[in-house]
């Protein structure tokens, strides 16, 4: 399982009215290696993305946003990318955005580890724990 | 040096711009509560539809999934039935 980077802005933009994440649309966004994404990125536009074209709809559906014992948790649905039509990549890491959100504020990432190519007809899924959720607040 | 007259003058003023401000304020406070609100509820109408369009959406996405893990991501383009052919 890739790894879970919190950016820096997204505790903000929580605690300031940016997100609502029992509704709004989620979205991924992949980067190559060579375009990693910086802790301070805020917004969608300051990734560096690779092109979609020949990919499936990114997407997310949220399968729950609540707290237990003051506790909070999303939990997504896995994702499943598909490629059709030509290659998509490479990329390492997934990063997740509010697509509703105005300036598409991002959440964080996941690292891959590694670039990662999908061929044509092949499917990549995106793995958001249903136990832990896609990410907590405590 | 400590003037307790001067202090309790400069208090009494501080407390009269403060009050001038929040006068102000407070009409724009409320106006942007209003806006808020009107946009909450529109939101509201607009995300009920999204979640009644968007039931089957999990389902989909865990069968996807599995079949996606079961191919190990090979998921191609569906082969044609043989009684569907020409």
């Amino acid at each position: 399982m890739a790894s879970w980077i919190k950016l820096q802005p997204f505790p903000e933009d929580l605690a300031e009215g940016v997100h609502d994440l029992g509704s709004d649309q989620i979205k991924v966004a992949l980067c190559a290696a060579a375009n990693a994404p910086a802790a301070t990125d805020g917004v969608l536009a300051d990734l560096t993305e690779i092109t979609y074209t020949n990919l499936s709809s990114r997407n997310v559906t949220t399968t729950s946003s609540s707290q237990s014992s003051g506790a909070y948790k999303l939990v997504l649905q896995d994702l499943t990318l598909t490629s059709t039509g030509g290659t998509t990549g490479p990329f390492r890491y997934v990063a997740i955005y509010n697509d509703t959100a105005t300036n598409d504020e991002l959440l964080g990432y996941y690292d891959y580890g590694s670039d990662l190519t999908l061929n044509d007809g092949e499917s990549l899924t995106i793995d958001f724990s249903e136990v832990n959720g896609a990410l907590q607040l405590a | 040096m400590f003037n307790p007259s001067e202090l309790r003058s400069r208090f009494a003023d501080l407390s009269e711009q403060r009050k001038a401000i929040v006068a102000k304020v407070d009409p724009l406070h409320s106006q942007r509560a209003k806006i808020r609100r009107d946009a909450t509820e529109a939101e509201a109408k607009i995300a009920e539809k999204i979640k009644a369009e968007s039931v089957s959406l999990p389902t989909i996405d865990e069968e996807m999934a599995m079949i996606s893990r079961a191919l190990k991501g090979k998921t191609g383009t569906p082969a044609v039935a043989p009684d569907a052919e020409g």
